[in-house]
């Protein structure tokens, strides 16, 4: 998934980070380019790390809260601390260590319990190739393609796909608390996020394939969205 | 999702749901096959982060968080008044979390002014009684937190924590 991430026309700022900062950096290297101000630096450090983190604490199942909360603490306190860790060697266990003190300060405190985070609801399907068992390969490349044509969407759109993606699903009200949009144009922004996901250059030849003009009626209004939150 | 539903698959990417289906699907596969997600939030919490580095003041540590310590279990943690401790070197500040306030010290005590910073913003400084003690409104909604300390030793920031 990386690896045709970076092959691929680098996105625009929105992107995917690793198109920027190839995997091949070495943690050490990235850790000291940050710290020498060097912000890509930080966000492909960040980029490799988070779904370690997010793994942590997810065996906690905390609210969609205080998942936030605890992510965005080990980010916080990691910039500052980077210094202090002499051996990249070192990082993955202080960012472990870190999201549990966190997780279990989360849980001795006393908050919210249900588990929200649209990415850690979503069930693992039985089939998720159904109705593609014959074609193993065209199906791994359609779903390749449309994963980096995701990572091109704007933060805005990821979120509002992967909550529209979360089973059980995430009532409209909660869907329009967290994007702070209206409950009404849930609806017609699925529907930008929808065409500018068509707008991918890795969807291209698969519009093709399926005889269907490359762009969508709504093009003009797949114009990315400026991400107003924090 | 039942537009995929018959024997037929259908694979027109104009279509809408059809489209969000497929993305779901391939979403939950790289899931169950333990692939990394792009986590919509990873980016601005790297951002974030970055944007509040707070390269001058001098960091003090997170060394000491009641709701931490004690294997006797939760139920102890709970009932009692939370306390942190933050420090670096000989300088510190402490905290005592009750209801609606942050109740701190300055460490050792000094004369100096306390800010509490959070991703909104900075709120007005308080200024510390001639012990260094301080008081804090408890900010109303959740999130992260860190205080930076003024007094005649230099500028002190405590590691971002959550209440």
């Amino acid at each position: 998934m990386r690896r045709a991430a970076a092959s691929t026309s680098p996105p625009d700022s929105s992107g995917w980070k690793t198109a920027v900062m190839p995997h091949e950096v070495s943690v050490s290297e990235l850790a000291t380019r940050a710290m020498d101000g060097d912000q890509q630096a930080w966000r492909a450090l960040v980029d490799r790390y988070h779904p370690l983190v997010r793994s942590v604490v997810r065996g906690y199942r905390l609210s969609a809260a205080d998942t936030e909360d605890v992510l965005q603490t080990v980010w916080l306190r990691l910039v500052e601390h980077l210094a202090d860790l002499r051996d990249a060697q070192a990082l993955p266990k202080w960012l472990m260590t870190t999201a549990r003190r966190e997780c279990l300060r989360v849980l001795r405190t006393g908050s919210r319990t249900v588990p929200m985070d649209p990415l850690d609801t979503m069930p693992i399907p039985e089939q998720p190739d159904r109705g593609q068992v014959d074609d193993g390969l065209l199906a791994a490349e359609r779903r390749e393609a449309l994963l980096v044509a995701f990572a091109t969407l704007s933060d805005r759109h990821r979120e509002l796909l992967l909550l529209l993606a979360a089973d059980p699903p995430v009532p409209y009200a909660e869907i329009s608390r967290r994007l702070a949009i209206p409950v009404g144009s849930i609806g017609p922004t699925r529907a930008r996020a929808l065409a500018r996901l068509r707008l991918a250059p890795t969807l291209a030849g698969h519009l093709a394939d399926a005889g269907a003009p490359t762009l969508p009626p709504q093009s003009p209004l797949g114009a990315q969205a400026p991400s107003t939150r924090r | 999702m039942t537009t995929t539903s018959g024997d037929q698959p259908r694979h027109d990417w104009q279509d809408d749901e059809v489209l969000l289906h497929d993305l779901v699907a391939a979403l939950r596969h790289a899931d169950a096959a333990g692939q990394p997600l792009p986590d919509p939030r990873a980016e601005q919490m790297a951002d974030a982060a970055w944007a509040w580095r707070d390269l001058d003041a001098e960091l003090a540590a997170l060394v000491h968080d009641s709701a931490l310590e004690g294997a006797s279990g939760m139920r102890a943690a709970r009932v009692t008044t939370r306390t942190l401790m933050f420090m670096s070197g000989p300088h510190g500040v402490d905290i005592e979390v009750t209801d609606d306030a942050l109740v701190g010290q300055l460490c050792p005590a000094e004369v100096g002014s306390v800010v509490l910073v959070t991703l909104a913003g900075e709120q007005a400084p308080v200024e510390t009684d001639e012990y260094g003690s301080f008081v804090l409104d408890r900010p109303a909604e959740g999130g992260v937190l860190r205080l930076r300390c003024r007094s005649a030793s230099g500028v002190l920031v405590t590691d971002w924590f959550v209440l």
